[in-house]
């Protein structure tokens, strides 16, 4: 029965109009980067005075277009998704529509958030594979193929995380530009409070040498280097601090846990007790 | 048997404002129970309540013996106007509906395509819903609410929006599937005309407390006791002589002021069409029409409300 729910709400989602338009946007993109390296590689770059040839390969393309996919693009998509599927199922009734069926509200909720993790699948696939076959084609060697997956894997789960934070923020304030919005907020919340920790850190060598050790202030300033790896910001970038050797920021990681299982809870409960019109 | 719906003291407050007030009501299999009220009654509030779409303050809603959210593998239900995703076809519509009702594609294909020929949506359901007029989206309400074969549709307000023809449709529909398919039925309308002919039982709600409830037949023969007498309508050219051999004669009690040339009479205890019609050959005035005024769901429902 689930299993049938859950393959519905697939359908469904990938039936939108724009869901194929997104993924075909993915698509394009994940051509940019590998035009750009063909155009500027074999050339050269001034680094400290020395010329340093540029050559790339798949691995490079791949790394490229996954910074690009993250930045802003495919999170925005998600965003407009998780809203579109809860709250706006909610605004425009059809949610009212599954609800009065024999299911439970758990089942409606989490195929709908197993549907959003199909798209991102997707949304990842699709980009490293039009990059690898991009990537190779134009610089004909491969590089290392296994650290740049570790990064899509990482961006997955990062995605996951994030995904399930929206889909909480959408129930909480039901609507589509409620959530676009309140996701905006938050990151912005997320920013200053970032700088002010960020700016605490930078001025403690400064103030070290004006107070004594063990004066609060100091306490003050390690405190915020400790907690900003834990931001949600952090979290959800963590996929950037996997280096090639597979090493992340633990706390980053951690933090990426907390925040999504607090919002799978947020979600179930605000959902369990939603009054649906 | 078990009825199939009861309903217990249901109450639900929106704010500060109760919406439903300890309801109570019950539907026996077979019945096409009518459910009435003015705007606002909240009737909607209460069947999403039975729905289990939003939360009851207090009471208890049993469908068929059961309670909770497989109990509503009984029931199929249309709120208001249907919603469907716009970006797929009717068809795709009732595939995912079928989804969550717990049959497999397979099965669902064959009473889709049943369903579809029934509601007259054979050759549009490959069309996207975006496409479809109100008439067409209200059918196939009725088609995805029929998908868990279902033994009680609980119907909010069918016709609402409906051409007079589209109404004569859902409303033979419904009774068919009353009829045909032994479907009990739970509906709400404002539409007086459409109970009396449709339904067999009714219960009027005023500010979320029922204020009548009970058989149609029951309802509509108790009526005249506590409105008042019968009626007729009689239309002629001398109607102060017509006035005068009626009340002489001990038929009529009152006269109403009516158009000119119009009287509109209460009848007298004992009195009735006959005995006013030979009355008026003995005294020998001219009519050209009587019409007996019924008393009708109107009446019924009127008092109900006005109280
Ligand atoms: N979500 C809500 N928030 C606040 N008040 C509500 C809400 N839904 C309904 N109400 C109020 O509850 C009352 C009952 O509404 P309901 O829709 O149940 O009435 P109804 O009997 O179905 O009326 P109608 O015949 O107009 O459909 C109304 O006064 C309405 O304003
Ligand atoms: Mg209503």
């Amino acid at each position: 029965m689930t299993t049938l729910i859950i393959g519905a709400e697939i359908r469904k989602l990938f039936r939108r109009p724009i869901t194929m338009f997104f993924l075909v946007v993915l698509g394009l993109m994940a051509l940019g980067p590998a035009g750009m390296q063909a155009l500027v590689s074999g050339g050269s770059m001034e680094t400290n005075g020395n010329a340093e040839l540029l050559s790339f390969t798949a691995q490079d393309t791949m790394a490229w277009t996954l910074t690009l996919r993250n930045f802003l693009v495919f999170r925005l998509f998600l965003i407009t998704l998780a809203a579109m599927t809860l709250a706006g199922e909610f605004r425009n009734r059809t949610l009212r529509e599954d609800l009065v069926r024999p299911v439970s509200r758990d089942a409606a909720l989490w195929s709908r958030w197993i549907a959003l993790q199909a798209f991102v699948l997707a949304g990842l696939v699709l980009p490293w594979l039009v990059s690898l076959v991009a990537g190779v084609a134009v610089h004909g060697e491969l590089g290392d193929l296994g650290a740049v997956t570790r990064n899509y894997a990482a961006t997955w789960l990062a995605d996951m995380g994030f995904s399930t934070f929206v889909m909480a923020i959408s129930l909480l304030v039901k609507s589509v530009p409620g959530t676009v919005v309140g996701t905006f907020m938050y990151w912005l919340l997320d920013l200053v409070f970032g700088l002010f920790l960020w700016g605490l850190e930078a001025l403690k060598p400064l103030v070290e040498t004006q107070v004594a050790a063990d004066d609060p202030i100091v306490g003050l300033m390690q405190t915020a280097a400790a907690l900003r790896p834990w931001l949600p910001s952090q979290a959800f970038n963590f996929y950037q601090n996997v280096n090639d050797a597979g090493g992340f920021v633990w706390q980053s990681m951690a933090s990426l846990a907390v925040i999504t299982v607090l919002s799978a809870l947020v979600a179930t409960t605000t959902f369990r007790r939603l009054d649906v019109p | 048997m078990s009825s199939a719906l009861v309903v217990k003291g249901l109450t639900r407050s929106y704010g500060s404002r109760v919406v439903v007030d300890q309801l109570d009501l019950r539907v026996e299999p077979g019945d096409i129970y009518g459910f009435l009220g003015p705007n606002g009654a909240g009737k909607t509030t209460a069947m999403r309540c039975v729905l289990g779409l939003i939360r009851r303050d207090a009471g208890e809603v049993t469908l068929f013996g059961e309670t909770g959210p497989r109990a509503r593998r009984h029931v199929g239900a249309m709120i208001e106007t249907p919603a469907f995703h716009l970006w797929m076809t009717g068809r795709q519509n009732l595939e995912h509906a079928a989804a969550y009702e717990g049959l497999r594609p397979k099965e669902a294909a064959p009473l889709i395509d049943r369903l579809l020929a029934r509601v007259g949506l054979k050759e549009r359901g490959k069309e996207k819903v975006s496409g479809y007029s109100l008439g067409m989206k209200q059918r196939l309400g009725i088609a995805r609410a029929l998908l868990g074969s279902p033994r009680l549709l609980v119907l909010d307000e069918p016709t609402n929006g409906l051409d007079p023809d589209g109404m004569v449709q859902m409303r033979d529909l419904i009774r068919s599937l009353a009829r045909n398919d032994g479907l009990t039925v739970f509906l709400s309308s404002h539409l007086l005309s459409e109970v009396q002919a449709l339904c067999t039982r009714v219960g009027i709600i005023k500010e979320g407390r029922m204020q009548v409830e009970g058989l149609v037949s029951e309802l509509l023969s108790g009526v005249s006791a506590k409105v008042g007498p019968e009626q007729l309508l009689l239309v002629t050219a001398s109607p102060e002589a017509l006035e005068k051999a009626l009340l002489e004669g001990g038929q009529i009690t009152a006269v109403h002021a009516q158009r000119p040339g119009e009287l509109l009479v209460d009848l007298a205890e004992g009195a009735h069409l006959a005995s006013v019609m030979a009355a008026l050959g003995e005294a020998g005035a001219l009519v050209q029409s009587v019409t007996p005024v019924k008393r009708d769901f109107e009446d019924v429902y009127m008092e109900a409300v006005r109280s």
